[in-house]
């Protein structure tokens, strides 16, 4: 554990870094998580049921409602013209007019005309749920069929069917990311070499789908519980849809089963059930079938790329055209990803002369919301295969072109076109990854395993994690707010602005104001979600709750503990400075001397200002913390900075491709990676493995396939395999703790670490499996038709 | 949700069953172990007035005699897992139902004929039926009467029940064949991409009179017998290249999905039908 | 559009309707039921056992898992009146009595067997049958036991880790796999 300067003096038997269980486990493990769907509300609940459209593009000439209205049980029927007379367009979550990309207005049903199959066209709500979706049936619709168009390239050309009407072309915006002259870094390199990879849509698939019960009470004041990220802002946004204060509307995150970016607000689902709830006169309930969780995307790429480097392996110059297909655009923020994908490029590589332009392209597919990479993945998948590329045509070993091209740690912080890159010991960990795989006994194995015609391939992923966004402009900023409360009986209250989507950050806010005041992790309470209780905050994104909301918590402890140790100085009768707190007391360390933390807060409460050498008896809190990192206002070479830590991590992957079915099997795996200073390393492990699966699970079967038709084939979990148990590998973790120099306690965010270099260290392994046979895979996934048919074409090739 | 104005029956005897399911026709079907036909009624993708639940007909027999094997219509898959082992070609039952997609509360719930009965080109139990040339019993208003698997699955997704009958139980036979199962997915979550189930009756070790049935590659499984592929002698005539292509010739209409082509289904065919026999002859 | 149309007819008259006895976590009870509800709905609403999740309806998740007449089944793939006279744990019912967590539950929580928690049902009763089984399961058999559950948030490594802790923990303890009940003296 390192320690930074600002630790607190009861570091020693502090619970930050320790791997402390995880808060409510006994809730949960009994049934009593309460998420969105367990809460029980008083009085009934009504459930709305949307119907969406079957087609991609079309005109609705025509809706007829009355059948659906007339059923038994039926309250409300709202069709796309009335929600939108009776509401604000829904703001974005980020919009691309910030970029100067082309945007245009969302609303929560649609009005005339429909944009991609699956958008909800119309709502019921009724008594039950079993009525509500009944009734969809009765719903009459004409549609107009139009010509649609599913590709981001056809989406491009001149004649195709726009997917906005009014726009010029399908391009929502074109992206550059760019330093130094990469044409004539190109032209000047003594090797290239130009190549294609495409990364599929998929999704991340959470476990508990989203939700939203609204009511309105008589004094029109909105109450939203709500399976979100976001809540402050999604309060903002209904404020702004409905045209009232933002004091009238209170937002409850619940309890999340899982949120990695699906769960981001401006979904037009959120104001459309407070608009039913609104006309129903009565509290109402829609949840997410997974039905309709799965037509949410978050990726689909195309990079083609041209690479110049040296006989040395040293890359010169990069030059990465990208194609990203965001669907039909949408209010939900998803799109960004494609401007996150550019941005990385080229990751943890010292490449000078780079010239990256990312494409955002609108088609008829149904709009991305985030997804835990955020863009990364696409391009770590891309650097990872030009390095290997790089290391093929010059016959040396993947590792020693890493080597070669990581930036150094002397490095440190380091520059380049939108990223200043905190820390980082990038060789090391690569060595150490190499060293815990035991890559060089793997790589002899091979050579046997080759021997005999086994397609055994080992695969390194090296990847990037820029964390904690700050979009300014926008409601996705990077600092965040908390309070911290001591009370009577010792114990504190945490009100935080970050919130968690199950992935345990509360847990870890405790630890850390626990570690300041000297109190048990249990004695924290940390109170998240509520509008109506916590500071205003921009909830759960970019792996920042830690690094900021945490921070901000750490703060507002260290404010308090201030008060409590003026006290104590005054009531043991020594020096501040020699106020320490741990086991619930507060001890003078020069004379060992201790009191329980309860009298102190006590005497506060009763004596302060007539006594104690204090004058306010303030015991709580409120401090923001603002990430230091983040480089806004361009510096004289014109550079701005977004992320404030940059994660990363290593790894190493062995795969066996099955010759005769394409099959990719994964044998083994490691990685080690570097959030900086940990918290609580059993739960960043956590982060870590469950990062790593969605990596793989992405790498080699998630796909959300369409059809001819327009419409989404992958709609069941049947036919979206997220990967089983029995799919996965051992995965031997490491870490390593590399302090921000930018972070209050050197804390770095660790929620997406692992995605982005398992596609990385899969699609290498792969395809260097597949390197004996001459033959490549570039289109992911790595599903085994695919593999199988790259295989079959070398077969046939002369 | 269930949509419509769904009534759950628990029959205690056949013709009521029967009479049931011949009185409401389209509107009516048989609910066994639930794991297929229950969510397509809460997708929405079938509409019915009635199931008629198997629980009470007392269809949960696994008997033997020394020729065959008769599995009830409620018997699922943990219980063909926990009885001892099926004598003979009867195995293959047993091997195919501890690879069943869904983990094991799916082998807890689903059944042998509720599978059947189902008739998912992309499953296992068509194509083990077939291979074992399982006896179908049906139960209908005009009694029982017996089809052989072969003639069972009519199509995908179709079987040859006729209005008003349901499967009660099937039999296969126990005859000391070797046997060999050989299942082809692409993940754990997926439903079979092919499946090959050899059978190897010659007691002398040879392949003469072997049949290897693919499930998955087609609408219904195709039972291939392998002469044409064998030397005098009863072995494997052809290299592998040449066995694949033969059967991928077997293999017209490859069943399509999302989840792989009917190209591949068709490629893959012969490397499961060679598997297959492999584990067969490593049974011996 | 219909503005807040209250109803007067009965809506669901037309929909069958029955009463099920059902004995839940121990405790036998009566519970009216339309024929058409899943046993996962019957669980959540009607009985208000709200432990039990709902991840897909399609038996794929294995979130909706509870222990029917001692078996791990997915609730979602159950009509209610299937269940009729049949005996039935929720994850509530899983602990002891008294309350508190038995062992298994306990090494989930120790080993960090779950982050989210919504797919804890799938797992628990998935372990609880493969431990009922053998105290000594490989890696792969607890790959396996789990294999019906999906979990987004472990990748399932602790919840290997957890499974393995529960047996050694209940192979080494005194205390079966569900903790003797106290009698009260
Ligand atoms: S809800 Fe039953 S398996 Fe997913
Ligand atoms: S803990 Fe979240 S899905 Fe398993």
């Amino acid at each position: 554990m390192t320690l930074t300067p600002e630790a607190p003096a009861t570091a020693a038997g502090s619970p930050v870094g320790r791997s402390v269980r995880r808060k409510d486990g006994d809730l949960i493990l009994t049934g009593h998580g309460a998420y969105l769907d367990d809460i029980e509300f008083p009085g009934s609940v009504l459930h709305a049921a949307l119907l969406r459209s079957p087609h991609p593009a079309a005109r609705i000439l025509r809706m007829d409602t009355s059948a659906a209205q007339a059923r038994p049980g039926v309250r409300v029927v709202l069709t796309g013209a009335e929600a939108a007379a009776a509401t604000q367009p829904i703001p974005h979550f980020y919009n691309p007019a910030m970029v100067g990309g082309r945007s245009t207005d969302f609303h929560p049903l649609a009005v005339d005309t429909v944009h991609y199959a699956g958008e909800p066209v119309a709502a019921v709500v009724a008594e039950s749920l079993h009525e509500a979706q009944a009734a969809l049936r009765d719903i009459v619709v004409d549609y107009e069929t139009l010509p649609f168009v599913l590709d981001a390239e056809q989406a491009l050309a001149p004649e195709a069917p726009r997917v906005f009407e009014g726009w010029e072309d399908n391009a929502v915006a074109r992206l550059p990311f760019m330093e130094g002259d990469a044409t004539a870094a190109l032209a000047g390199a003594p090797h290239t070499l130009t190549g294609e990879i495409s990364i599929q849509r998929y999704q991340t698939t959470p476990m508990e789908t989203r939700g939203y019960v609204a009511a309105w009470s008589p004094d029109g004041r909105l109450t939203m519980h709500a399976s979100t990220q976001n809540p402050h802002p999604l309060r903002s946004h209904l404020a702004q849809v409905f045209g009232i204060g933002e004091h009238q509307v209170r937002v409850v995150a619940t309890r999340l089963g899982g949120g990695f970016g699906h769960k981001f607000h401006s979904y037009p689902e959120e104001a459309l059930v407070a608009l039913l709830a609104r006309r129903a006169g009565a509290p109402v309930k829609w949840l997410e079938s997974r039905e309709e969780s799965l037509l949410v995307g978050a990726r689909e790429y195309l990079h083609r790329f041209e690479v110049g480097f040296d006989a040395e392996g040293t890359i010169l110059a990069l030059q990465d055209r990208i194609l990203a297909n965001v669907g039909a655009l949408g209010s939900s923020g998803g799109w960004a990803q494609a401007f996150v994908a550019g941005l990385t490029v080229p990751g943890p590589y010292k490449i000078t002369h780079y010239d990256v332009e990312v494409a955002v392209v609108a088609t008829h597919k149904a709009p991305w919301n985030g997804a835990r990479g955020f863009g990364k993945e696409s391009a770590t998948l891309m650097m990872e295969r030009v390095v290997d590329l790089v290391a093929q045509r010059l016959r040396m070993d993947p590792a020693e072109v890493r080597r070669r091209n990581l930036i150094p740690a002397d490095a440190m912080p380091y520059w380049t076109a939108m990223k200043h890159i905190d820390s980082g010991e990038y060789h090391a960990v690569l060595e150490e990854v190499l060293e815990a795989a035991d890559y060089e006994g793997q790589r002899a194995e091979q050579t046997t395993a080759r021997a005999h015609g086994r397609l055994l391939g080992i695969g390194i992923g090296f990847e990037l994690a820029p964390e904690g966004a700050d979009l300014a402009g926008s409601l996705v900023r990077g600092h965040d707010t908390a309070t911290v409360r001591i009370d009577r009986t010792g114990g504190a209250t945490v009100l935080t602005g970050v919130t968690s989507p199950g992935s345990g950050n509360e847990t870890g806010i405790a630890q850390m104001v626990a570690a300041e005041l000297g109190i048990g992790v249990d004695d924290v309470r940390v109170v998240q979600g509520d509008t109506d209780l916590c500071p205003y905050g921009y909830g759960n994104f970019s792996s920042r709750s830690l690094t900021v909301g945490g921070a901000a918590a750490v703060l507002a402890a260290r404010d308090v503990r201030a008060t409590l140790a003026q006290a104590g100085a005054h009531l043991l009768k020594t020096r501040v400075e020699d106020c320490s707190f741990a086991d619930g007391h507060l001890i003078d360390t020069a004379s060992g001397q201790r009191l329980p933390l309860p009298e102190v807060v006590n005497a506060v409460m009763t004596l302060g200002g007539v006594g104690l050498g204090i004058d306010e008896s303030q015991l709580e809190s409120t401090r923001t913390y603002s990430p230091e990192n983040v480089h806004l206002v361009p510096d004289e070479a014109g550079r701005v900075s977004v992320y404030p830590s940059y994660a990363y991590s290593a790894h190493v992957a062995t795969v066996e491709v099955d010759r005769e079915t394409g099959k990719v099997t994964v044998l083994s795996y490691t990685g080690v990676h570097d959030c900086g200073t940990v918290i609580n390393p059993m739960f960043v492990r956590g982060q870590f493995l469950g990062a790593i699966a969605m990596g793989i699970g992405g790498a080699l079967w998630e796909e959300s396939v369409y059809g001819a038709d327009g419409r989404l084939r992958s709609d069941s979990l049947k036919r979206y395999l997220v990967p089983r148990a029995p799919d996965l590998p051992w995965i031997e973790t490491r870490s390593r703790e590399t302090p921000s120099p930018f972070a209050l306690l050197g804390v770095k965010g660790g929620g997406e670490s692992g995605v982005s270099g398992a596609i990385g260290a899969i699609a290498n392994a792969v395809n260097d499996a597949l390197l004996p046979l001459g033959v490549h895979v570039h289109e992911m996934p790595l599903s085994a038709p695919r593999v199988l048919r790259a295989l079959t074409d070398q077969r046939i090739r002369p | 949700m269930i949509r419509t104005a769904l009534r759950h029956h628990a029959p205690g005897d056949l013709e009521e069953a029967a009479a049931l399911l011949a009185a409401h026709g389209e509107r009516a079907a048989v609910v066994g172990g639930g794991t297929v036909l229950v969510p397509s009624l809460t997708r929405g993708e079938r509409d019915l007035d009635h199931v008629v639940d198997l629980r009470r007909l007392g269809l949960d027999e696994l008997s033997g005699t020394d020729q065959e094997l008769r599995i009830g219509a409620s018997v699922s898959y943990a219980d063909v897992l926990s009885a001892p082992p099926f004598p003979g070609a009867a195995q293959l039952l047993q091997v195919a139902a501890g690879g069943i997609t869904g983990g094991p509360q799916i082998r807890n719930q689903g059944t042998v004929c509720g599978s059947a009965s189902y008739a998912n080109p992309s499953s296992d139990m068509p194509g083990v039926l077939v291979a074992l040339g399982a006896q179908m019993h049906l139960h209908g208003p005009e009694g029982g009467r017996t089809l052989p698997a072969g003639e069972f699955f009519v199509d995908a997704f179709r079987v040859a029940a006729r209005r008003g009958e349901l499967l009660v139980a099937v039999s296969v036979p126990t005859r000391p064949d070797r046997i060999g199962y050989y299942k082809f997915k692409l993940a754990e979550g997926s439903w079979p991409i092919a499946t090959a189930s050899a059978v190897l009756p010659d007691p002398d070790g040879s392949l003469t009179g072997a049949t290897v049935t693919l499930g998955a590659v087609s609408a219904v499984p195709l039972r291939l017998d392998l002469a044409p592929l064998l030397d005098g002698n009863g072995d494997l005539a052809v290299p592998a290249a040449e066995v694949d292509g033969w059967v991928a010739a077997q293999v017209p209409e490859p069943w399509d999905d999302e989840l792989a082509p009917g190209d591949y289904r068709r490629t893959v065919a012969g490397v499961v039908l060679r598997r297959a026999l492999q584990r067969a002859e490593e049974n011996r | 559009m219909t503005e807040a149309l209250p109803t007067t007819t009965a809506p669901e008259s037309a929909i069958p309707t029955r009463e099920l006895s059902l004995t839940v976590n121990g405790r036998p009870c009566r519970v009216v039921c339309q024929d058409r509800q899943l046993l996962v709905e019957v669980l959540r609403e009607q009985l208000r056992l709200k432990g039990t999740h709902i991840g897909c309806l399609n038996g794929d998740c294995g979130a909706c898992t509870v222990e029917l007449d001692g078996k791990a089944i997915k609730s979602c793939l159950v009509l209610a009146p299937a269940a009729e006279g049949s005996e039935i744990i929720t994850l509530e019912g899983v602990g002891p009595d008294g309350g508190g967590l038995d062992p298994l539950q306990q090494a989930f929580w120790d080993n960090d067997g779950f982050q989210c928690g919504f797919c804890v049902p799938g797992q628990i009763f998935a372990a609880r049958q493969l431990l009922a089984r053998t105290l000594e399961p490989s890696d792969a058999e607890i790959r396996e036991a789990v294999a019906g559950n999906i979990c987004r948030c472990t990748g399932y490594q602790t919840i290997i880790e957890s499974v393995r802790a529960a047996a050694q923990a209940i192979g080494e303890g005194t205390e079966g796999l569900v903790p003797e009940v106290d009698t009260p003296a």
